[in-house]
């Protein structure tokens, strides 16, 4: 199992990980704030990718769960001297309840009923946050400003960890992802194997709301004002969903790759045709190309064939290997 | 597993890679900022998302302002000129970008100092980091009162903030004509700046002794039938709008169709917008607003001679006719410009001159620019708003906008009660 080439992969994976700790002392503070940004949107779309990538269930409706964490961590710091890293586990445990309300209407709906049910139960909290008196209205919301760069981009990169590990261990590495998967395939053979069906799709449905609570919370005490249209707005989920598409939808890695590349290809075209908006045609045009001749995503380009014809991890490619 | 370790792997190359590539760039600005005889000036604003038309007009008013300047020479500072390099960053309408943008202009760019955002949900987001960086930035848009109960140090507004203008065409109506309204009817449109203007509206009836029979904050798209007929029934001898363009015209136009005809309608903002005098065509007339400038009026100006210069200056370089907001911003390159005058500082600044510079800023008092005299308040719910601006009550009139009050500015006199629309 320790073969060569897995122990220069695990020194690899290691240095990269150190390399993303160090990144702080090495860049400047504005592409610190890119990789935070980065990092809070890889966050997001391996959320939407549980319930979207390995159920299959097209929610429109994950920007809720973002800006009502959002909100929650604002209103709790605003009301209580309880500190930002309590306050954004309370944000995460009422994202995962109310997810669990919302899954248990909205899973009576199929397919596009479904997708179009999340979308109006995002609209609504949008309405419902502008309304509230003690949200702020269309006022929207101040936090006490804290700014440190570094310390937001460990929390984003920690919570962006985090979830990447929870989606490997949870969906591809337990049986309870095998069951999400044959829900996905084909819900009445599931059924008939002994799924409780519901309550799977429930369970995956309340998971994938509970980390965008966790990561609205942190975005509201790193941006220091929050409003109705930048954290309930429709604009959020529908990036979640194109990111992880541009990754690969149903992969570990589809949605890192995806976030990573559109969060930063977004920054840096931006910064280089930043005085006109022209820049977001190419950004459009790029993702419409990728759709079209990649439709499974970035993920399946053939790197690892053309690292092998360069002579890079050619030992990986022994069949045996592949199926242990 | 083995295809998902690689990818990984690759993953976190290609970061790293990036990571140390980006460093370089971030590394070669550094070293190129440090001498340079020009002042560098950032320009954050909506130039794409739902603000683009907004964040193009502040846009077109910082642009012009430097054109100007750089065509004489540049900014005088003792017996040299400076010129003016704006560096555009478009916040996309969204705070995050609008704070990556503030970033950018101050760790990257090393600007001098900013020019700020359209909307005041960015402005909020770009404030706390100009704090901490200690770059001052001046907003020739932003028109929230919320902004300015913040106390940002470097933070600067040059409209002056909507609950300071608001309450002007009441102050008008209960003073300045034959017969005071009795009663009013207040409407306001669930945005920032819809409800401040609402809340002013409201503030100012009752200072003013004018009986409020309705005050209602209605979401944005609302059906106005509905609630124009509920207020028909309580017959306000005034009804009073907070909202834009859009809602104003359908409320005229579910007036007209019910039959609804107050003493006089009083809506803030955008009547003075061509689309609203156009698609109303008669029924636009005699409607009242407040604004802090139009382009009739005629200040002196360091840069561009004079308010009707500029308004021509504008004309031509554009094609269309600035409004106040296109104005305001014009006018803040010289209010950087008279502060750094003040501290005689040479680009480019450093930490020390900056801190000078926000205390010159506080000091300014130019009693006339192309959009009015400026002076920012120092202490108060306004602080570091422009207050030195008196608001205008204006009243559409054969669909052109005249100020008809206060009285020492007033061209006309206002008309109240006006005819009903059917009768024009």
């Amino acid at each position: 199992m320790f073969s060569r080439y897995g122990t220069l992969k695990n020194a690899m994976c290691g240095l990269g990980l150190v390399a993303l700790l160090l990144l702080p002392f090495i860049i400047p503070t504005f592409w610190l704030r890119i990789f935070t940004g980065v990092s809070l949107w890889v966050g997001l779309a391996l959320s939407w990718n549980m319930i979207g990538g390995y159920m299959g269930y097209i929610s429109f409706g994950h920007g809720a769960f973002f800006g009502v964490g959002a909100y929650a961590t604002a209103l709790v710091m605003a009301h209580t001297p309880i500190p930002f890293g309590i306050a954004i586990l309370i944000s995460g445990t009422l994202t995962y309840l109310f997810a669990r309300m919302v899954g248990y209407l909205t899973f009576r709906l199929n397919g596009t009923y479904f997708a179009i049910g999340t979308w109006a139960f995002a609209e609504m909290m949008r309405q419902v946050v502008l309304l509230l008196p003690f949200t702020g209205g269309s006022y929207g919301m101040r936090l006490p400003p804290v700014v440190n760069e570094g310390f937001f981009y460990y929390v984003m990169l920690a919570l962006a960890v985090a979830v990447l590990i929870f989606s490997y261990f949870i969906f591809e590495k337990s049986s309870f992802g095998l069951k999400v998967k044959s829900v996905r395939e084909e819900e009445t053979a599931a059924q008939t194997l002994g799924i409780d069906v519901e309550k799977v799709k429930n369970q995956v449905f309340a998971l994938s709301g509970l980390f965008p609570g966790v990561i609205g919370g942190a975005y509201a005490y790193w941006i220091t004002y929050i409003h109705p249209d930048s954290v309930l707005g429709p604009l959020i989920a529908d990036q979640m969903v194109v990111m992880v598409l541009l990754g690969g939808i149903g992969t570990v890695f589809g949605p890192v790759i995806g976030a990573s590349l559109m969060y930063i290809g977004n920054r840096i075209i931006w910064v280089t045709w930043g005085d006109s908006s022209s820049y977001l045609v190419i950004l459009g045009l790029a993702i419409c190309f990728i759709i079209r001749f990649l439709p499974e995503g970035l993920i399946k380009l053939p790197i690892r064939e053309s690292l092998r014809r360069i002579g890079v991890g050619a030992r990986q490619a022994i069949p045996n290997e592949e199926v242990r | 597993m083995k295809n998902i370790g690689s990818k990984f792997l690759a993953l976190l190359i290609s970061i790293v890679i990036a990571a140390i590539l980006v460093a370089g760039c971030g590394g070669s600005t550094k070293s190129t900022a440090e001498k340079r005889d020009y002042f560098k000036v950032g320009v954050i604003t909506s130039l794409s998302g739902a603000e683009a038309y907004g964040g193009n007009v502040t846009r077109r008013g910082y642009e012009l302002w430097a054109e100007t300047v750089n065509k004489k020479g540049g900014i005088k500072l003792g017996e040299k000129s400076y010129q003016v390099k704006l560096i555009f960053a478009d916040d996309q309408s969204d705070p995050n970008a609008g704070a990556d943008a503030a970033q950018r202009m101050i760790t990257s760019e090393k600007v001098d100092f900013i020019l700020g955002p359209y909307t005041s949900g960015v402005t909020m987001a770009v404030a706390p980091i100009l704090e901490k960086y200690k770059v001052p930035m001046i907003t020739g848009s932003a028109e929230s009162p919320l902004i300015w109960k913040q106390k940002f140090k470097y933070t600067f507004g040059t409209i002056p903030a909507v609950d300071l203008t608001g309450s002007q065409p009441l102050a008008t109506l209960a003073k300045e004509v034959g017969s005071k309204p009795a009663s009013i009817a207040i409407l306001g449109v669930n945005d920032p700046f819809s409800k401040a203007t609402a809340e002013a509206f409201k503030a100012a009836a009752e200072k003013e002794g004018i009986k409020v029979l309705k005050y209602d904050i209605v979401p944005a798209g609302t059906d106005f039938n509905p609630l124009i007929s509920a207020i028909k029934g309580l017959n306000p001898d005034v009804l009073a709008v907070g909202g834009h363009e859009k809602e104003h015209m359908e409320i005229i136009k579910a007036s007209k169709s019910l039959g609804f005809m107050p003493k006089v309608f009083l809506m803030h903002y955008g009547i003075t917008t061509p689309d609203f005098i156009k698609n109303l065509g008669k029924n636009s007339d005699y409607v009242m607003g407040a604004t802090t400038w139009t382009p009739d009026l005629n200040y002196k100006d360091a840069v561009f001679g004079s308010t009707k210069k500029y308004v021509e200056a504008a004309k031509i370089r554009y094609g269309s006719m600035p409004d106040y907001t296109e104005a305001a911003c014009a006018a803040t390159g010289q209010i950087f410009t008279a502060a750094l005058a003040k501290i005689k500082a040479i680009p480019p600044l450093n930490e020390e001159q900056r801190e000078k510079l926000v205390k010159a800023l506080e000091e300014v008092k130019i009693d006339s620019t192309l959009y009015g005299p400026i002076k920012f308040a120092t202490d108060g719910a306004w602080y570091h708003n422009n207050t030195g601006l008196k608001a205008l009550t204006i009243q559409i009139m054969q669909g052109n906008q005249i100020i008809v009050g206060p009285k020492q500015v007033k061209l006309k006199d206002p008309v109240y009660p006006v005819p009903p629309m059917s009768s024009r």
